[in-house]
């Protein structure tokens, strides 16, 4: 029996861009799963796992004013006490994974399904 | 070149007789002390002392006497030999004196001349000593084994004396070949004249040695490059400087010029160093243009990672939206009423447009490389054009506060598309690097010019990267933060340009920028043809 927690999880989406924001809310919504929140940027984001409920999943842009997901991620990992489930990169680039880390990666467009995998873990998986 | 010619210079010659006619005076002085019964007539003793003496002012007055005074010398000391033997032949006197001066005088000139001069002389000398001997027997043994004496040893000086000058020789052939050999032309010049030049400064102008010497150095000097010759000429610099040379058939050369004062057989000339540089800048310009050829590769693909992550970008709600929709038919659960799916196929229709103007931007740039670049103009109002562009960006516009101070309205003969294009994409830069701060905007109308001008108070411009930014592909922000293509404003600057137009920046990084577009009322047809 799968937990509460896992079958509707809390996720984070950042991304400076509103219609991917919104396609994303759209899609999440469209699979059962009630919590979301949004973020502009990399500092909105940080503010938003001090301030609300710990995301089990982060969906995470690159490119973007003000902190960008490289800043997100350094600020994550200064702090071992954040306990996010979940981060994975969802961006349109080609960066260097190196400097990434071990996050799964989604290029935009991204594989619905994939990502609804990602997200939501099939259960007896 | 004659090199025992440099024995027998005026200088050395004049000495060698001053020391003649004074030994032959101090002989004769000498003799007249102790032979009061003289019987040498007075006449042919002032005759021998007078012709050295003659022949040495002769030598400062006549140039011809200057030119042969080795011929005078030669044969006054001939006459002098003659008459010392004369005189003790009439005399019948003691010769130590007469042989020790006549000696002398050979050693002193056998000293300076070469080896069959004093051979001749030693020939002769012998040979009047035989006959003076025959005519006095006493006479004989005292003079010859001290001329056979003197003899050898002026061969041994004539012999040391031949080798320090095949020395000399050898060292001057040495420095011609080397002069002829250097890579660098050489040219001497007096007043502009040339006096000297070496084999190389002949094949780079293609002119023969013979025919060089003589003619005036400017002939070699291209037309755009007297000033600065005669600049230069002026001025005690010896620093190398370029300038432009010419060849026998009129083709012109690049060269590295060093010009050095230079003291050449007594006089004071220019010494010109030349270096060939046409090699070195056609290699430098192929290594520069390698350069611009790697840069622009680069550029490229650049640009090509950037706008595939453009396109991206859009293309991602796209694609969810049609696969949401997709879903939502496939598993007939509705959970979308009829207005949210409104909502999506217009988020859908949204991205189509985004990506349509960016590859309208990437198109206009290809377009405005290429030179294929037209206005069309049309009569409309800027103030209307502006409002409608602050229409379709409303709900950004919402989110910070933008004050517009603008004439009622401002008719102008402009490409309306293209101007449309400069405002948006100014407006849209202001909106993406103002930080969501006020943003103040004007439209100001002069006789024959309409002013656009649009100031936020966000991130600003690095000073250092104020003259990039109109450049193609030019972002004055990290691609970390900020997306684009990095064409807006090379596109304003453009299309500004093509209406003969003025566009200006002015920024601090932290406080924000200020863009005024100045543009013609009226731009002129004839100004659609613009470099790119």
């Amino acid at each position: 029996m799968m937990s509460k927690a896992e079958d509707s999880p809390y996720v984070l989406i950042i991304d400076d861009d509103e219609d991917i924001r919104d396609v994303l809310t759209m899609l999440f919504v469209a699979k059962g799963i009630k919590n979301i929140s949004t973020a502009v940027n990399g500092e909105d984001g940080f503010q938003k796992l001090c301030t609300a409920l710990m995301p089990h999943v982060v969906l995470l842009d690159l490119m973007m004013p003000v902190a960008s997901g490289w800043d997100f991620l350094a600020k994550v990992q200064a702090f071992p006490e954040l306990k996010i489930h979940r981060i994975a990169i969802l961006s349109a680039g080609s960066p260097d994974r190196a400097s990434l880390g071990n996050y799964p990666f989604f290029t935009k467009p991204p594989d619905i399904k994939e990502l609804m995998n990602f997200v939501r873990p099939p259960t007896g998986a | 070149m004659e090199y025992h010619s440099s024995a027998t210079q005026p200088k050395t010659m004049r000495f060698l007789l001053a020391i003649e006619a004074g030994l032959y005076a101090i002989w004769w002085f000498v003799v007249h002390q102790n032979n009061p019964f003289d019987y040498n007539p007075l006449w042919s003793r002032l005759f021998v002392v007078a012709v050295p003496i003659a022949i040495l002012v002769m030598s400062f007055r006549f140039s011809g006497v200057a030119r042969n005074i080795d011929k005078f010398f030669y044969a006054s000391l001939y006459l002098l030999t003659l008459h010392n033997f004369y005189a003790n032949h009439i005399n019948y006197m003691n010769v130590e004196w007469p042989v020790a001066t006549c000696i002398t005088i050979t050693a002193v000139y056998a000293g300076f001349q070469s080896g069959p001069a004093l051979f001749y002389f030693s020939l002769f000398t012998i040979g009047l000593g035989t006959y003076t001997a025959y005519l006095h027997q006493f006479i004989y043994p005292f003079y010859v084994p001290g001329l056979v004496t003197i003899t050898l040893v002026m061969n041994v000086i004539l012999y040391y004396r031949n080798r320090a000058l095949q020395e000399v020789v050898q060292a001057k052939a040495r420095f011609e070949k080397l002069f002829d050999a250097t890579f660098e032309g050489i040219v001497l010049h007096e007043s502009g004249l040339i006096i000297a030049v070496n084999e190389s400064f002949t094949r780079l102008v293609g002119e023969t040695r013979a025919r060089l010497i003589g003619s005036p150095i400017i002939d070699w000097v291209a037309a755009d490059s007297f000033d600065l010759v005669s600049e230069r000429m002026a001025k005690p610099l010896e620093t190398p400087y370029m300038i432009r040379a010419k060849k026998k058939n009129g083709l012109e050369f690049p060269v590295e010029i060093a010009v050095k004062s230079h003291l050449f057989e007594g006089r004071e000339v220019r010494l010109i160093a030349i270096r060939d540089m046409s090699e070195r800048q056609q290699m430098e310009s192929e290594r520069k243009k390698k350069l611009e050829a790697q840069a622009a590769v680069e550029l490229r693909d650049q640009f090509i990672s950037i706008a595939s992550h453009e396109l991206r970008t859009p293309l991602t709600p796209l694609k969810l939206a049609n696969d949401i929709l997709l879903d939502m038919l496939e598993d007939q659960t509705s959970v979308f009423s009829d207005q949210q799916v409104k909502k999506i196929l217009q988020k859908s229709g949204n991205q189509i447009g985004r990506i349509t103007r960016l590859i309208d931007d990437m198109l206009d740039v290809s377009r405005i490389s290429r030179g294929h670049f037209a206005l069309r103009l049309e009569d409309f109002d800027m103030v209307e054009t502006v409002d409608q562009i602050l229409q379709i960006y409303s709900e950004e516009i919402a989110r910070c506060s933008v004050r517009v101070r603008s004439p009622v309205s401002l008719p102008v003969r402009l490409d309306r598309m293209r101007t449309e294009q400069v405002i948006t994409n100014l407006l849209k830069n202001a909106l993406i690097y103002g930080n969501s701060r006020p943003i103040a905007i004007s439209v100001r109308a002069y006789d024959d010019a309409a002013v656009f001008s649009i100031r936020d108070h966000g991130i600003g411009i690095e000073t250092e990267k104020m003259s990039h930014i109109f450049e193609r592909y030019e972002r004055a922000v990290s691609s970390k933060n900020y997306g684009g293509l990095g064409l807006g404003l090379y596109i304003v600057q453009q299309v500004v340009n093509a209406h003969q137009g003025r566009v200006r920046v002015r920024s601090r990084l932290g406080s924000g920028s200020r863009f005024t577009v100045v543009l013609p009322r009226a731009a002129s047809p004839a100004s659609v043809s613009f470099a790119p």
